[in-house]
């Protein structure tokens, strides 16, 4: 797979991400949270320590009409490999709600930060309700994940919305 | 024909809903793997587990010595006081984390 390549979602991907209706697996829904039409695959491998097969997912997803080929960056996306937390690894989207769902994996892991992604999916994109969401989604993670986590999602989710 | 016995049916149906909060408790955990609830939840599945052991030996309770009996009983009262107390405070930083 050439790592330049962007992907978007299809209607039926964003379909799916609403309704469920074709039951699509965890892993791959996910994955098709990630997937923005910005973002290259470069740029989604770089959280391979949190997602696995990610290349193997996006074929499939391309395959069964989840996403599409949007067109292709100009850099392998290369400078963004480190997984750690860093604010500067989501400006490949300067969509604020994606920079959140990027910022919770990077925190959480892939195994626990399913249900906030999926929450801050469900927000609205403005600033309001986005931060709204984000402190919202700091209570669950400290009542059912971890204490610290939240404390250091909900700082630098503040941060990313203004 | 055997005569009906309540207490028997009780035992045995205090048991088997027992069992199934343990088996509950154990299989919700994957959903809480930490947090405040989570390490709570921990302390309240060990205190499930002592519950199910305890109602198990409620069967033999007329085999048992009453100085052990006592023993027994006491100590499920006791969890019983502690488990109530976790699930109390549990509710209410729930609640007051929700509501802030």
């Amino acid at each position: 797979m050439e790592h330049n390549l962007v992907y978007n979602k299809t209607e039926k991907g964003k379909d799916e991400i609403v309704t469920k209706k074709w039951g699509l697996n965890l892993n791959l829904r996910r994955i098709l949270i990630l997937v923005d039409g910005k973002k290259d695959v470069a740029s989604l491998l770089s959280k391979g320590s949190v997602f696995k097969d990610i290349e193997s997912s996006l074929e499939e997803l391309s395959r069964d009409g989840y996403i599409e080929i949007a067109g292709k960056s100009d850099s392998t996306g290369s400078s963004e490999s480190s997984p750690s937390i860093n604010l500067q690894s989501s400006a490949g989207s300067d969509d604020p709600k994606q920079q959140l769902i990027d910022l919770a994996i990077n925190i959480l892991g892939e195994k626990d930060s399913g249900k906030i992604v999926e929450k801050l999916y469900a927000s609205a994109s403005n600033k309001d309700d986005l931060l709204t969401t984000a402190k919202n989604c700091s209570k669950i993670i400290k009542l059912t994940i971890d204490e610290d986590k939240a404390k250091t999602f909900l700082n630098n989710a503040i941060k990313l919305i203004r | 024909m055997k005569q009906f016995d309540p207490i028997l049916i009780f035992t045995m149906a205090a048991i088997v809903v027992m069992l199934y909060c343990l088996w509950t408790t154990i299989h919700l955990k994957k959903n809480i793997p930490g947090g405040v609830v989570g390490k709570k939840w921990n302390l309240m599945t060990a205190l499930v587990v002592m519950f199910t052991l305890g109602y198990f030996t409620t069967p033999f309770f007329t085999q048992i010595p009453e100085d052990v009996l006592r023993f027994i009983v006491s100590l499920i009262f006791f969890c019983g006081a502690v488990y109530v107390l976790i699930t109390v405070r549990l509710i209410y930083t729930i609640i007051t984390e929700l509501s802030e």
